[in-house]
């Protein structure tokens, strides 16, 4: 088996425990690279039968991402839940107050959310290698009852036997990408050929790395407008994949601090 | 090139992080706007660079000088692709070391020069070798802080490799190498403070590492599910060990049934043999499914489902003792309640047999367990993925173990 293939089958056996060891799982989708290809992953191992997938919409998204989201809920027959905080989108949300707006368009859409449809498990893309603090998570990580990660005192995971025990949580979150890096995600795009959003490619010497909100995602220099050159580029980088996403610096702790709190 | 994951291990304050953090940044495996914020952070603590804040990412981790969690990072050489594995070594946080090491090739063992073998040295290296690994490169930190003496290294050398080889790990597969992290001696460049030592640690490390050994011949497959595809029922599973083809004769332990392998099939796509690590939905000639569910295990030998077996236990968790009692076991995708009975507790790190009857984190234990289900177990040594569990108490998983 190619490097590739392990990862797959790797990620494949993940999904296929978190389904048979959990009764109302859901996908979340931000119609970004890795949550693409996790569907992609997710159609694999369930023989094209997926669970409800969930988009939070801060409404604040690219119009692209709203027509990828669209043409491929369409063309893949994907029962798509749109989680969306109306009320603090009414009553005013602030982007300058980047943690508040995070945690009130995410976080509690998603929490409101997983309250009207009592999913007791996400499926969600994240990968180690995009941040320090999602570096220290599990495969199979529990939410406690305030919704949040007890990062600090986290279950075992002992091989590969991954466990969803309810101790007094509310979902577990189920991460079947974790051990995949940037490249492999390029790399499988390319190799299954799974439609990728064009915001991805270079457009006027500009292209974006990773996929947020307008407000707080910023495109890199670069010629990369196609997936061969995208992969070049990375292998060649110093920068990091995320330094486009202003939630994610150090300072304040903030991705920590949000993710406590239940943020993806 | 070699995929291997190395985990790093040993006493708290030895200097695990700290030697991550320079192998990180000497292999240029950092993007640079994160070493100029972990430039900032140190200076805002009052300090010289902090390898250790590559991987300590937590608030907490950095402001206490400890790491609580397993972090998970990378790095390349040109044979090499590492997954490194930090861990915590305080002892109230040993799930973390476990669940760390317990999916590791090879283990650097760090220890101080300057306060030798401490308790969780031992305890972790033992640990980790309960759990498969065979290879350990021994890291003696903060040579700087004895002035590089030799004598001394040749010293806690000599103590540290009794221990090793009285756990059972064998000469060839030991290695022992002076450093200073701190000062970046004998990390990616040879220190000429220390003449007397050939080579650095990454050089030992990238030409020695060998990945953990892999049963190759028996063919193992743990069943997951069973789902309906297109009006057909189709064994869902994973294989665990050897590879296996179209026409083999499999034998269902639990169910108690032999049958042809007829098709292997995976999403819009069939083939004819799946290897170790594959996913696979399976057909078969001719097979009773009345009774065939999860924690079923094919194989192309016969193993027949145990209710009685001797293994040896450690605890997870801090503040958690356990006794004997009843626990549900899970080995593979195989549940099953079972009653355990403790038979003889040790320290783990002592090696000091204790008299009591209930078991904390610091010890491991000899024990009966009997399932009250029929589970198919093996061996750890003979199928380490068939010999392999956890115990859970109270919707807690509180123990991992290996069958004797």
């Amino acid at each position: 088996m190619d490097d590739l293939k392990k990862l797959e089958e790797k990620s494949i056996s993940i999904i296929r425990e978190a389904m048979t060891q959990f009764k109302n799982p859901a996908v979340m989708w931000s119609m970004g690279k890795d949550s693409t290809a996790l569907l992609w992953l997710m159609r694999k191992a369930l023989f094209g039968k997926l669970p409800p997938v969930i988009h939070i919409d801060t409404g604040r998204k690219f119009p692209e991402m709203y027509e990828f989201r669209d043409k491929l809920a369409k063309e893949w027959n994907l029962n798509l839940i749109i989680a969306k905080n109306q009320q603090a989108l009414d009553s005013g949300v602030s982007e300058k107050n980047k943690f508040e707006c995070c945690t009130k368009l995410k976080t509690e859409a998603l929490k409101k959310c997983l309250e009207k449809h009592n999913f007791d498990a996400l499926f969600l893309a994240i990968r180690r290698d995009e941040h320090g603090i999602r570096a220290k998570e599990r495969y199979f990580s529990p939410r406690n009852k305030q919704f949040k990660w007890d990062y600090k005192n986290q279950p075992p995971e002992m091989w590969d036997l991954f466990k969803g025990i309810f101790e007094d949580g509310t979902h577990f979150r189920v991460h079947p990408i974790l051990h995949w890096k940037e490249i492999d995600i390029w790399e499988y795009m390319k190799k299954e050929k799974i439609p990728a959003n064009p915001l991805y490619f270079a457009k006027k010497g500009k292209r974006y790395r990773s996929l947020g909100c307008i407000p707080c995602t910023s495109p890199i220099d670069s010629k990369a407008d196609d997936i061969d050159k995208i992969i070049k580029e990375i292998k060649e980088t110093k920068v990091a994949e995320r330094s486009g996403r202003s939630q994610d610096k150090e300072k304040e702790y903030m991705m920590q601090k949000l993710r406590a709190l239940g943020y993806m | 090139m070699k995929k291997t994951n190395l985990v790093f291990l040993g006493h708290v304050d030895h200097g695990k992080s700290t030697l991550i953090g320079r192998l990180l940044f000497d292999t240029n495996s950092i993007p640079e706007e994160k070493i100029q914020e972990i430039k900032k952070a140190s200076e805002e603590q009052g300090k010289e660079m902090e390898f250790a804040f590559f991987l300590d990412n937590l608030e907490e981790e950095r402001k206490d000088e400890m790491t609580i969690d397993v972090i998970y990072s990378s790095f390349k050489t040109e044979d090499n692709d590492f997954l490194i594995i930090d861990c915590p070594g305080h002892k109230e946080l040993i799930k973390n070391m476990m669940s760390g090491a317990s999916n590791a090739d090879s283990a650097v063992l760090v220890l101080s020069a300057k306060e030798g073998i401490e308790e969780q040295t031992k305890r972790h290296a033992f640990l980790a070798k309960n759990f498969g690994i065979d290879q350990f490169f021994v890291a003696i930190n903060k040579m700087d802080l004895i002035d590089y003496n030799k004598d001394v290294f040749e010293k806690i050398k000599k103590e540290i490799e009794e221990f090793l080889l009285s756990i059972g790990v064998s000469k060839g597969n030991l290695f022992f190498i002076p450093i200073s992290a701190k000062k970046g001696e004998n990390i990616s460049k040879k220190s000429d403070k220390m003449p007397w030592q050939e080579k650095t640690i990454l050089q030992t490390v990238d030409e020695n590492i060998i990945k953990k050994q892999e049963n190759k011949q028996q063919k193992i497959i743990f069943v997951q599910d069973i789902y309906e595809v297109d009006n057909k029922k189709l064994i869902i599973g994973k294989v665990e060990s050897g590879t296996i083809k179209i026409g083999d004769s499999l034998s269902f332990n639990l169910t108690d049934q032999d049958a042809i392998l007829r098709s292997i099939e995976s999403f819009n796509e069939k083939k004819s043999s799946a290897e170790i690590g594959e996913s696979v939905g399976l057909v078969f000639d001719n097979i009773e499914f009345k009774g065939l569910r999860r924690g079923e295990v094919l194989s192309d030998f016969s193993i027949s489902p145990k209710l009685e077996f001797d293994a040896r236990i450690f605890p997870l968790l801090d503040n958690c003792p356990i006794s004997s009692g009843e626990f549900k076991i899970t080995c593979g995708t195989a549940e099953s309640k079972c009653d355990l009975e403790i038979l003889r507790i040790v320290n783990s790190s002592t090696m000091h047999e204790i008299q009591k009857k209930d078991l904390k984190n610091e010890e491991f234990a000899r024990v009966k367990i009997k399932p009250l289900d029929k589970i198919v177990v093996d061996k750890f040594s003979n199928n380490p993925s068939l010999g392999r569990f956890i115990l859970e108490q109270e919707s807690k998983i509180v123990a991992a173990g290996i069958i004797l």
